[in-house]
């Protein structure tokens, strides 16, 4: 039994210890921010979530590189599966990120909020990937477009981070700010709990994802063969 | 409960959520595929006569499977 | 063949095709009139758009955001048909399997896009000055840096959707995003006082943008 087998299921027990003990310290150990209060604790959830879409992107990307490099087809299902593990996290980096929008300011939406809209942008990018690929028939031609596409995404990221930055001395006055919290060492270890959790639940369910659209080609393949 | 202990629980909650919804589209894929794995097996009751199918292997060894999906010969359409 | 002689082949395709294009353009005359009128109408919508009583700044900044609206959607019309022609006549397989390289498709088909660009700029940032408000060194300078970036990216995205079922419908889907910078830049540079930091920002985008196109065009034409 090789250890590339045992992936899934290992990552998926790493992350059910350390998100259980991240989520258990961050509700009933951790102490209270002294400025937001007890809705601060969003951020033990939020930004590991955050961190955890631009590793999927990376990786993702990462795997692009490869497809491109080595010509390998196996190669595309990873970083589609990777992109798609990315843009389910992202959706509830928006998702969190608007509640905490909601309970820290009372708008659901806050233009100022940097991350959120960085999120948005590559919401809509890594949306218009799967429209992509929807639109190409399957084979080395759909793999090297979505390959050369997510290559483009991940050097979008700090690019656009980087616009969203500049455009805040025009567009919307920053009204809402949230200082970056001072941690307390506690504070930091439960956010560390929570990432690598994050982390490990998206590898996790990648390596799970994977396996079942590897299966899927296979099947397909075979009925190929057949007809 | 406070405000507050109301969005950060459903903050956490929405997050639990995804990822069983996740888990229930899984559920359903994989019972597809199962389902699709029996009707071949029914359909080709020995793999070894048909020198162009590739061997069937355990659906666990994933990675053996990707290399030899990768490395078989385009089928002849 | 040494390195000088590559060099000079390589420039001698992106000229010769390049070349291909602005006499394709000037024989059928599709695409820059169809930009020009598109441009020029999209600002003339615009002026419909806005409310009358605004303050003299507030107006400015928003006749501004539409001018670089219209800009990028003039260059979404114009990237649409930028392989369409190829594709329609089979001269994208010729093209690829021609002995040039790959890149060199792509360098010139941008710089075919940038001068129709220019060419539909020439008419419409004239016009945005006449209907709007007039137009500064760090308005044209941002809309030149644009013209790049822009160009860069949706060559490579137009060969892409040109090879999609969904055709030109996919083309802005997947340039939108990517076209957000773009736009911060050019209205920084309209609108603030520090142009600098918005025109270093688009040129920043151009560098790395461009060195992408270049290296990954050669993945979306090949079978």
């Amino acid at each position: 039994m090789s250890l590339r087998n045992n992936l899934g299921p290992a990552f998926a027990l790493v992350a059910f210890m350390f998100l259980i003990a991240a989520f258990a310290l961050a509700f009933y150990w951790v102490p209270t921010d002294a400025d937001q209060g007890f809705s601060q604790r969003i951020f033990y959830v939020h930004v590991p979530l955050a961190l955890t879409a631009y590793a999927c992107f990376a990786w993702g990307a990462w795997k692009a590189l490869r497809l491109l490099w080595t010509n390998d087809n196996k190669y595309d299902l990873e970083s589609y599966t990777a992109v798609h593990m990315g843009v389910i996290f992202g959706i509830l980096v928006l998702v969190t990120g608007a509640i905490w929008a909601r309970i820290s300011w009372g708008v659901w939406w806050s233009w100022g909020e940097r991350q959120l809209v960085l999120f948005l942008v590559l919401f809509l990018f890594y949306c218009a990937y799967f429209m992509l690929r929807n639109s190409v028939d399957a084979g080395p031609r759909q793999a090297r477009m979505s390959a050369v596409y997510a290559l483009f995404g991940v050097v979008l990221i700090p690019i656009s981070f980087l616009a969203i930055r500049l455009s805040e001395n025009f567009i919307h006055p920053v009204v809402f700010t949230r200082d970056g919290p001072q941690m307390a060492a506690s504070m930091f270890f439960v956010f560390c709990l929570s990432t690598v959790g994050t982390i490990a639940l998206a590898t996790a369910l990648y390596h799970v994802e994977l396996s079942g659209k590897r299966l899927d080609l296979k099947l397909k393949q075979r009925r190929k063969s057949y007809s | 409960m406070t405000t507050a202990e109301v969005y950060v629980t459903a903050a956490f909650l929405v997050f639990l959520a995804v990822v069983l919804a996740w888990l229930v589209v899984y559920a359903f894929k994989m019972r597809r595929l199962e389902r699709e794995v029996e009707e071949m097996a029914a359909a080709d009751p020995e793999p070894g006569q048909n020198p162009d199918v590739p061997k069937v292997v355990p659906a666990g060894d994933a990675d053996a499977n990707a290399e030899r999906a990768s490395r078989a010969p385009e089928p002849v359409s | 063949m040494t390195r000088a002689m590559a060099a000079r082949q390589y420039v001698s395709d992106v000229a010769v095709l390049a070349r291909k294009d602005a006499r394709l353009e000037l024989r059928s005359r599709d695409t820059v009139p169809a930009m020009l009128l598109f441009v020029v109408g999209a600002l003339v919508v615009f002026h419909f758009a806005v409310p009358a009583d605004l303050d003299e700044e507030t107006e400015r900044v928003v006749s501004f955001g539409l001018l670089w609206v219209a800009l990028l959607f003039t260059a979404i019309l114009g990237l649409t048909r930028a392989f369409v022609a190829e594709r329609e006549q089979r001269l994208i397989d010729a093209l690829v399997l021609a002995p040039c390289d790959r890149s060199a498709i792509w360098l010139a088909k941008t710089i075919a896009v940038v001068a129709f660009l220019l060419l539909a700029e020439l008419i419409a940032l004239p016009a945005f000055a006449l209907f709007f408000v007039p137009v500064g060194g760090a308005t044209i300078a941002a809309v030149l840096l644009a013209n790049i970036g822009i160009a860069a990216v949706g060559t490579v995205l137009s060969a892409v959707s040109a090879a999609s079922r969904t055709r030109e419908l996919l083309l802005p889907l997947l340039l939108l995003p990517l076209a957000i910078p773009i736009i911060v830049g050019g209205i920084g540079a309209s609108v603030t006082d520090e142009p600098a930091q918005f025109l270093a920002f688009l040129a920043l985008y151009d560098a790395v943008f461009a060195i992408i196109s270049w290296s990954t065009f050669e993945y979306v034409v090949t079978e």
